[in-house]
């Protein structure tokens, strides 16, 4: 156990690492490319040079600061006050973030859990009927929506909903934002955010169960035909029993580490189903810190989707270490 | 030569007998011809028995015969894809499919099936060059870790996680709101940014083959590197990177269209899939076929490389888990 938690730990500092220096290179990459100078150069009546320099300053996003000096400083903000910095206007980051990143978390963590669920549930059925019916229909679906566009997923799932409003005369489902009830009522105030957040958590969790699926299908059906498995059937257990006991096991492996990667790409799917379904989260907030130069915003969403990935890849390693005893033995 | 003597006598008969009779036909002639020798000949026999690859191919034809031959035929019949004409433009407005524009015509009069065949070009043609930007990316990153191993191994394959493990998508939306948006500079993101999946596989598939003798017996008869990895690596791991850059394209063409609707990629007036997507998803209620032809357009095209690339992953007998 005491060496499984030394490895445990060396992953989480590996991983704070990596984020650490990815961050960084962000950063240098964002001071290099964006233009915070512009946003003030561009108005009209143009702003006096001295104002433009102390609001510049004021941000720490002056270029004519050498980088190096600005990194020491952006960098012992963040260590010492955890103040991620300014915008160019001079509004504080963390101030945005903390009012968006709830609704991101909570839409990213629902769509995460019930992907995985109901991906890898789908590929376990489906392995176990290869070829039969069941099987062709889900990866035939399974296909369709790997390949469909999100945008029009959701765009269409939004119209069914309008529909199915309109057919019954009840606002059933929301398609904008994530609340509209501001009372003390709990129960009132949780049905409210349910109708909100259940048609994004579908589009989310449709294009990335999908991924689930077709790999744990793949995983299974490899293992099934292993040696390991012939001879549990031999001794006796019945096909069910051989895969439930010794198949699936080591086909979860693969799947728990997809699942550090998988978490990246819900956060660009998070990106596109905030925009159509205007939840002011972090992907909006991401696109509106490149529009507006906005660099310590833009490093704060990189860091942010990092720290996701990282707790993507713990999970992913305490489930390949609970399924996988070599990782434990080693 | 054997895989272009297959190709040329074997195929067109066997793409008919494919659609009249049983596959159990097809196969036999198939048999029938002289059996083939090389891997290509052999995996080609392999895909042209898999149904919907075969549809696949047929429909990734019709999209490129179309796109090519554009400019010969659509002007005339349906009009041009970007310019409005704004004496008929309010008669003309989002009208509903008929013989005249089969697909109905947008906001501004233009023919919505014109908008879409000239989109293909821009799909495709994102989706091959981005492919091929990285996919030669990801060869020479993937080479030197593998190959090299040691110092350069950790760098770039640490690098590559790095890339995986941030949202693609923004990566590209920064990079364009650095270069500008446009076609070329879609294409030169997406291919960029593209390449640390590539250099996973590719890097895997060296690490396999190296391990063989006749690489060290290369290596014994003074081979240099650069030579080991042209004529001996390279053909022999070749199979997973056809595979996988066919994959590629398709979710290449993805990226573009969500790139455009974000009014990230390619710019108006240009008829993206992406960009009629975002224009008629106002009018999805009332003049549905805004958006669903562009949609299905996407869905179709991606649909057909992800069963060509299936059916190659089948016919070469690839492994992807590693992917």
């Amino acid at each position: 156990m005491a060496r499984f938690l030394g490895y445990l730990a060396k992953r989480i500092v590996n991983y704070i690492v990596m984020i650490f220096v990815a961050t960084s290179l962000t950063y240098f990459l964002a001071c290099a490319f964006m233009s915070p100078r512009s946003n003030y150069e561009s108005r009209t009546p143009r702003p006096s040079q001295e104002s433009i320099e102390a609001s510049l300053d004021k941000a720490n996003l002056n270029d004519k600061t050498p980088v190096t000096e600005r990194y020491q400083r952006w960098l012992s903000n963040i260590v010492t006050d955890w103040n991620w910095g300014l915008s160019p206007a001079g509004d504080s980051v963390n101030n945005e973030i903390t009012s968006r990143i709830g609704a991101s978390v909570k839409l990213m963590l629902l769509s995460t859990i019930l992907s995985i669920v109901i991906g890898v549930s789908l590929g376990v059925y489906t392995a176990q009927r290869q070829y039969q019916w069941q099987d062709r229909f889900w990866s035939g679906l399974a296909s369709v929506f790997l390949v469909i566009p999100t945008v029009v997923l959701a765009i269409l799932i939004v119209f069914f909903a309008i529909e199915i409003n309109q057919q019954t005369g009840q606002r059933i489902f929301y398609v904008t934002g994530l609340s509209s009830y501001d009372g003390p009522n709990f129960f009132i105030g949780l049905i409210d955010f349910l109708q909100h957040i259940l048609l994004p958590t579908i589009v989310l969790t449709i294009i990335s169960s999908v991924g689930y699926h077709l790999n744990q299908r793949t995983y299974l059906l490899d293992e099934m035909h292993a040696d390991y498995v012939r001879t549990a059937r031999a001794k006796g257990l019945t096909k069910k029993q051989a895969i439930r006991k010794h198949a699936l096991r080591a086909s979860l492996i693969p799947t728990s580490v997809n699942v550090a990667f998988s978490i990246a790409s819900i956060f660009t799917g998070a990106v596109m189903t905030e925009k159509i379904f205007a939840i002011h989260g972090m992907g909006e907030y991401f696109i509106n810190c490149i529009n507006n130069n906005n660099i310590n915003g833009a490093v704060a969403v990189a860091a942010f989707s990092g720290a996701c990935t990282l707790v993507g890849a713990l999970l992913a390693d305490l489930f390949a270490a609970a399924l996988d005893p070599r990782i434990k033995m080693s | 030569m054997a895989e272009n003597t297959t190709q040329t006598s074997g195929a067109p008969k066997d793409e008919n007998t494919l659609g009249i009779f049983s596959a159990k036909a097809a196969a036999a002639a198939v048999n029938a011809q002289t059996s083939s020798r090389t891997m290509w000949g052999d995996a080609w026999k392999r895909l042209k028995r898999n149904k919907l690859a075969v549809i696949g191919i047929i429909w990734i034809g019709i999209v490129i015969v179309v796109a090519l031959t554009a400019d010969l035929w659509v002007p005339g019949t349906l009009g041009n894809p970007t310019e409005t004409d704004s004496a008929t433009m309010a008669q003309n407005s989002r009208l509903a499919p008929s013989p005249d524009h089969p697909f109905g015509t947008d906001t501004l009069g233009r023919d919505v099936l014109c908008r879409v065949i000239y989109g293909s070009r821009i799909s495709l043609a994102v989706g091959v060059l981005a492919t091929a930007i990285s996919t030669m990316l990801g060869l020479i990153m993937g080479a030197l870790a593998a190959y090299y191993g040691g110092i350069w191994d950790t760098i770039i394959m640490r690098l590559a996680d790095i890339f995986l493990a941030f949202p693609y998508t923004l990566f590209v939306i920064a990079m364009l709101a650095v270069i500008g948006p446009g076609i070329q500079n879609v294409f030169i993101a997406i291919g960029i940014l593209g390449w640390p999946s590539i250099a996973r596989v590719f890097r895997s598939a060296i690490l396999t083959v190296k391990e063989n003798d006749y690489v060290d017996a290369a290596r014994a008869m003074g081979a240099s590197d650069a030579r080991i990895i042209a004529r001996h690596i390279f053909p022999n791991s070749v199979a997973v990177i056809v595979v996988y850059a066919t994959m590629n394209i398709g979710s290449a063409i993805l990226t573009e269209a969500a790139l455009s609707f974000l009014g990230m990629g390619v710019q108006a007036p240009n008829p993206s899939w992406g960009i009629m997507i975002q224009d008629g998803a106002t009018y999805l209620a009332t003049q549905p076929w805004l958006m669903i032809m562009p949609g299905l357009a996407i869905l179709t095209t991606v649909l057909a490389f992800t069963l060509l690339g299936d059916g190659l992953r089948d016919a070469l007998d690839v492994k992807m888990k590693d992917a």
